[in-house]
């Protein structure tokens, strides 16, 4: 059974009664949200909104019908646009046609029924090209995610997901096991935003002592501490207008998180040792292998903060649910080890190599299976790798 | 069929909503205040003899009373529009409105009662 639709449309009407009558007559028949304005100027400051349909009454007290018709149309061309009239004046039919309305109808009695025969034909359009905007979302460009190898179910849907985020500034909060590759999933995300040709800065919340951790992020003037002998931007400042990845979150303590959350509710850093505000404008994706509401729970990272880095959440699957993902990645990281050390005979995995990945359970994700897969080619004394060569601990 | 009283007939308003009684009550209520407030309008706009504005009120009326099966009065508001529009100062425009005052009161006893048999 096909999705459902809910088609808009917008009816410009000044009389309350004859509105409501050709509002109530649309809303009985179909699936349909159906606004009712009574001056041009109030429907004109509600089209941002998109209707997918509008009727126009053409005799209003504010803004002609004709003048409505343009402006619809100048806002978006695709919008069938139906005028009613209360009378029939071919003068006006013909002005109509040629600026560009779809149908025109005489307000007599059979008018709500000839205005819903006219919706449903452009219903049909409109439905239409719903279906297609909805196939062409989930049509994955792999070109843009060749980083994200593999075919199941479960790492599509990250694509999916992705393909949706990408072209917004919202903050992302990538969760996952060890290995399952938030690292490539975060750069995916900046490489396909409109900030690619900006920087890219990655921070690992984990790999930064405690006391540097602060000056890491948000710099420091001359002075600000012993040893701090020249002014640093931070990392925040050197992602400014670009992206920043913030690795690990789950390993910062409470004081740098209330610190970091000031920064992403007021888009300003301030250096250490400094008074002065600096303005920022980068996009920031987080990732963690902890469960933060647990954390949350203990006290152990911040309830705002949490919610803050929520904006739209992307959880990476672990590799032992992506079934023959597995091989996919196997076979790639041997030809790119091949490659990198410019082998004379590429390798090949045999079958029972094949049944020994496709069994083990994978707890260290992608990262362990290309460990496990650079170790096997060097063990192997033949270009086919055996089972006896992938050792798993 | 709805012929609840001897000038108003209800039948067009209960099909297009589908027999739906709530929404011809709704409708019917609104007759019983946009009708004055139009007609208080009309007689406004004749005493400052702004016949343009007399024109634009009769047109935008006069579908109402074809869905309140009062297609003559309809058709009275179609000539109000043109001779608004294009015969300022006539005097068959005060006839009509003077006549329009009589068949508006009687029109909105009629909508009382139906919204009394409907409940």
């Amino acid at each position: 059974m096909g999705k459902a639709y809910i088609t808009s449309i917008y009816i410009i009407e000044d009389d309350l009664i004859y509105g409501r009558i050709l509002q109530k007559n649309i809303e009985s028949n179909g699936n349909y949200d159906v606004t009712l304005f009574q001056t041009g100027i109030d429907y004109l400051s509600a089209l941002n909104s998109t209707p997918d349909i509008v009727s126009i009454d053409c005799n209003l007290p504010d803004l002609s019908g004709l003048e409505l018709l343009q402006k619809t149309l100048e806002f978006n061309d695709e919008i069938p646009c139906i005028m009613l009239s209360g009378q029939e004046d071919i003068n006006m039919v013909v002005q109509c046609y040629r600026n560009g309305a779809r149908d025109y109808i005489v307000k007599n009695t059979t008018a709500p029924q000839d205005l819903l025969a006219s919706i449903l034909k452009f219903t049909k359009i409109v439905t239409q090209k719903k279906e297609l905007e909805d196939l062409k979302s989930q049509i994955i460009n792999r070109v843009r995610y060749q980083t994200l190898l593999g075919e199941s179910n479960s790492i599509l849907s990250v694509i999916r997901l992705l393909q949706k985020v990408e072209k917004t500034e919202m903050m992302v909060l990538i969760t996952g096991e060890s290995g399952t590759g938030k690292e490539v999933v975060a750069k995916s995300i900046h490489v396909n935003s409109r900030r690619y040709k900006e920087s890219y800065v990655t921070v690992n919340m984990a790999a930064i002592p405690v006391d540097l951790i602060e000056s890491e992020l948000f710099g420091h003037e001359k002075g600000a501490f012993t040893g701090a002998d020249s002014r640093r931007i931070g990392k925040f400042e050197e992602a400014n207008f670009g992206s920043i990845f913030l690795d690990e979150i789950g390993e910062m303590d409470l004081l740098l998180q209330t610190k970091l959350l000031r920064v992403l509710q007021e888009k300003t850093i301030t250096r250490v040792g400094s008074n002065k505000e600096i303005k920022l404008n980068v996009r920031v994706i987080a990732a963690t292998n902890k469960d933060l509401l647990k954390m949350v729970k203990e006290g152990k990272f911040r309830e705002d903060l949490y919610y803050r880095l929520q904006g739209f959440l992307i959880h990476l699957p672990p590799l032992r649910d992506r079934g023959n993902d597995v091989l996919i990645l196997a076979n790639h990281f041997l030809k790119s080890f091949d490659l990198d050390n410019k082998v004379i005979a590429f390798h090949s995995i045999s079958n029972a190599a094949i049944q020994k990945l496709l069994a083990h359970n994978w707890p260290g994700n992608v990262r362990e299976l290309k460990n496990v897969v650079e170790r096997s080619t060097i063990i192997a004394d033949e270009v086919e790798i055996q089972d006896d060569d992938i050792i798993i601990h | 069929m709805a012929h609840l009283s001897k000038g108003i007939d209800i039948t067009l308003l209960q099909e297009l909503s589908g027999n739906s009684t709530e929404f011809v009550l709704e409708m019917l209520r609104m007759y019983l205040t946009q009708l004055p407030e139009a007609m208080s309008e009309l007689e406004e706009n004749l005493t400052d003899n702004n016949y343009k504005r007399i024109s634009e009120i009769a047109h935008r009326i006069k579908p109402n009373f074809a869905y309140i099966g009062m297609p003559e009065t309809t058709e009275l508001m179609q000539k109000l529009e043109r001779l608004g529009r294009d015969q300022a100062g006539d005097p068959e425009i005060k006839t009509i409105i003077n006549n329009l005052g009589g068949v508006i009161s009687n029109t909105l006893l009629e909508i009382h009662n139906v919204i009394e048999n409907l409940h």
